[in-house]
């Protein structure tokens, strides 16, 4: 096992910029995702620090030393992969015995250390069998297997359970995590499901187009996005963005467009009396966090129902607020027509401000 | 028993495939036929279908003309291209196919070789060879006129384009991430060319090399100008019996059997996999 360390990765495909000065330091034994849409350069990062693709510039270090110059299997990094890459012309056993022997181990030694893994993942019944015989939940088990089998380092994980099914999804990703915990690998994920990400990593670092976000505890992820890309990329229901100005009335500090007022939470009201929130913002706020309630509330904004959708365990509300949708989460009893009229509240304590010009959150004062 | 009701479509597609079928095979049955038919029944008008069938015709053909040097001929030329051109061709489409050589226009522009007429290029290949076969290289090689080295090396140029066309659309069915994991396991680049990707290329590899068998033994424009008593080939000796007293049907029938005989065999033998080739890798391996 080993922590890795990012410093300044720098990736150009010819004239593709994929990954632009990325910095990180992964913990020995940390599990940490990458997570973003496709084409952020996450996959590239990975494969970077598996060896599969050189660097064009910086540092990347295994337990504080450099292994840029080795080649990938001095790296000792064990892969899943999302097509599982068992060849198919061997058996599950013999897909498993073939890195052990590859790294020259010999006889009774490989079949010790197939069987012991065997017996983890629980797949010694279906040693026999070609790759072409499995489901997708026993390949990607088989693939895990064998990416276990040399004790790596660094465990990458490369989108590996993105192509099953709901069920099994679920399943592989309580035993991904199971497994974590028991042996303790660093394990890296690449995913753009965020639900995987947020499950299983300990820390997850969001990228888009080749720059990295944020990286945080999934917590903090989602509660504290640092700017206007991962709040709007994390969360299943995607937050609300409302843009507005910071407007000073009487004394009180208002945040204002064309279809609301309402008061500027009082967390920034430090920050307003001494000038430092930028004019233009854009309220983030979740649709867990905006309800419906009566028109006389309040610091309510007036709006109009777009459609209400039920979801099992919650309804959605789309409300229209000056040509804007927003997202409301309602219970379940809630029903209502199109162009229904109805107030809005949102939670103070939950509703983050970014800077419209440059992106950032701005921070509250706690 | 279903009985199964035929429909008047069904009858329609029948009736159209038995006719496509007779046009098609009439040709064969007919030469094979009076390959075997005595000399002074071959031309007879109406023709006779009830005889009793004599081998003398192939005797003739090899006893009389040379036909095993020919064969041989064939064999050697088709067999030593088609070595060559799978090698040389199965790690070139691996290069344009993993590593982008030459950013596809390399790609296309080897595929350009194959758009002009051959027949454009056969004088200055005659003057080539000709120079070639006087020096000493040239001499080891076996290049020159009526020498088998040449048409090698003919064939090999003309199907090495269409074997790098054919084996890309192969290789690029294979997963990356085979090799990825290859190398991650402790594999050189060579290595994983020779351990993982040949093995899963082997059926394309084949087909590929079926298809250069197929074409330099079918060759004959190359052969015809190129060669004439040592190195003549099977395509060009058939022309043999088109001779100054007549044209010997018999023979002459009897060489195209021969020369048809192997193809046929081997169309029925590999149908499924040379459908597969024809469809240029569409179907995933």
């Amino acid at each position: 096992m080993a922590s890795v360390t990012l410093k300044q990765v720098h990736k150009r495909y010819g004239k593709v910029h994929a990954v632009r000065g990325i910095s990180m330091e992964i913990q020995d034994g940390e599990f940490m995702a990458f997570l973003g849409p496709s084409g952020c350069g996450k996959s590239s990062t990975m494969r970077m620090i598996a060896g599969l693709e050189e660097i064009t510039s910086g540092d990347i270090l295994f337990d504080g030393e450099s292994i840029i110059e080795k080649k990938p299997s001095q790296r000792n990094v064990a892969m899943a992969f999302e097509t599982y890459a068992l060849y198919p012309t061997l058996t599950v056993y013999e897909n498993l015995a073939f890195p052990l022997r590859a790294a020259g181990m010999k006889g009774d030694e490989v079949d010790r250390r197939v069987q012991e893994v065997g017996e983890i993942i629980g797949i010694t019944e279906i040693f026999d069998r070609k790759p072409a015989k499995l489901s997708s939940g026993q390949s990607q088990a088989v693939g895990l297997a064998r990416a276990l089998i040399r004790k790596p380092n660094v465990f990458l994980l490369d989108e590996p359970i993105s192509h099953l099914d709901t069920s099994q999804r679920f399943h592989m990703r309580v035993y991904l995590k199971r497994l974590h915990l028991e042996f303790g690998h660093t394990m890296i994920l690449v995913t753009h499901d965020q639900e995987d990400a947020m499950a299983l990593s300990d820390r997850v670092a969001v990228m888009s187009e080749g720059i990295l976000h944020q990286v945080d505890t999934p917590r903090n992820i989602y509660e504290n996005p640092l700017d206007l890309f991962v709040a709007g990329f994390i969360g299943n229901l995607p937050m609300n963005f409302i843009d507005a100005q910071v407007k000073r009335e009487d004394g009180y500090f208002y945040l204002v467009n064309k279809a609301m007022r309402v008061p500027l939470p009082e967390v920034f009201t430090p920050k307003a009396e001494a000038g430092q929130l930028p004019e233009e913002v854009v309220i983030g706020i979740r649709p867990y966090h905006i309800s419906l309630v009566s028109s006389d509330t309040p610091g309510s904004v007036s709006a109009e129902i777009f459609v209400v959708e039920a979801l099992g365990d919650m309804n959605v509300a789309t409300v229209q607020l000056n040509g804007q949708r927003l997202q409301a989460v309602c219970p379940t009893t809630y029903r209502a027509a199109p162009h229904t009229p109805v107030a809005l509240a949102m939670k103070a304590e939950h509703t983050l401000l970014f800077d419209k010009a440059s992106g950032r959150r701005v921070p509250a004062d706690r | 028993m279903k009985v199964k009701k035929f429909t008047a479509m069904d009858i329609l597609r029948q009736t159209i495939i038995m006719a496509v079928l007779i046009v098609m095979l009439f040709p064969i049955y007919w030469m094979i036929v009076t390959s075997l038919k005595p000399t002074n029944l071959i031309l007879m008008n109406p023709p006779v279908f009830t005889f009793k069938p004599t081998l003398e015709h192939y005797i003739y053909a090899f006893e009389q003309a040379n036909f095993a040097l020919y064969i041989r001929n064939t064999l050697l030329a088709a067999i030593f291209s088609t070595i060559i051109v799978v090698v040389a061709g199965s790690l070139a489409s691996y290069g344009f196919a993993r590593y982008n050589v030459g950013g596809g226009n390399l790609m296309f522009f080897i595929l350009t070789t194959r758009m002009m007429p051959a027949i454009a290029v056969v004088l200055p290949f005659f003057v080539i060879f000709r120079t070639a076969g006087n020096s000493a290289i040239g001499q080891f090689f076996h290049l020159g006129m009526d020498r088998i080295g040449t048409l090698v090396v003919c064939y090999t140029i003309f199907n090495l384009p269409f074997a790098i066309w054919l084996m890309h659309s192969f290789f690029q069915d294979i997963p990356v991430e085979l090799e990825d994991s290859a190398r991650l396991d402790g594999y050189s680049r060579i290595k994983v060319f020779f351990k993982v990707v040949l093995p899963l290329a082997a059926p394309g590899i084949a087909v590929t090399a079926i298809f250069c068998l197929l074409f330099s033994w079918n060759e004959y424009l190359f052969a015809s100008i190129l060669t004439r008593d040592m190195a003549k080939t099977i395509t060009v000796g058939v022309g043999d019996f088109w001779t100054q007293r007549g044209i010997l049907w018999g023979p002459l029938s009897a060489a195209a059997t021969v020369c048809v005989m192997p193809m046929i065999a081997f169309a029925l033998l590999l149908q499924k996999w040379i459908v597969r080739g024809l469809t240029f890798g569409a179907v995933r391996g």
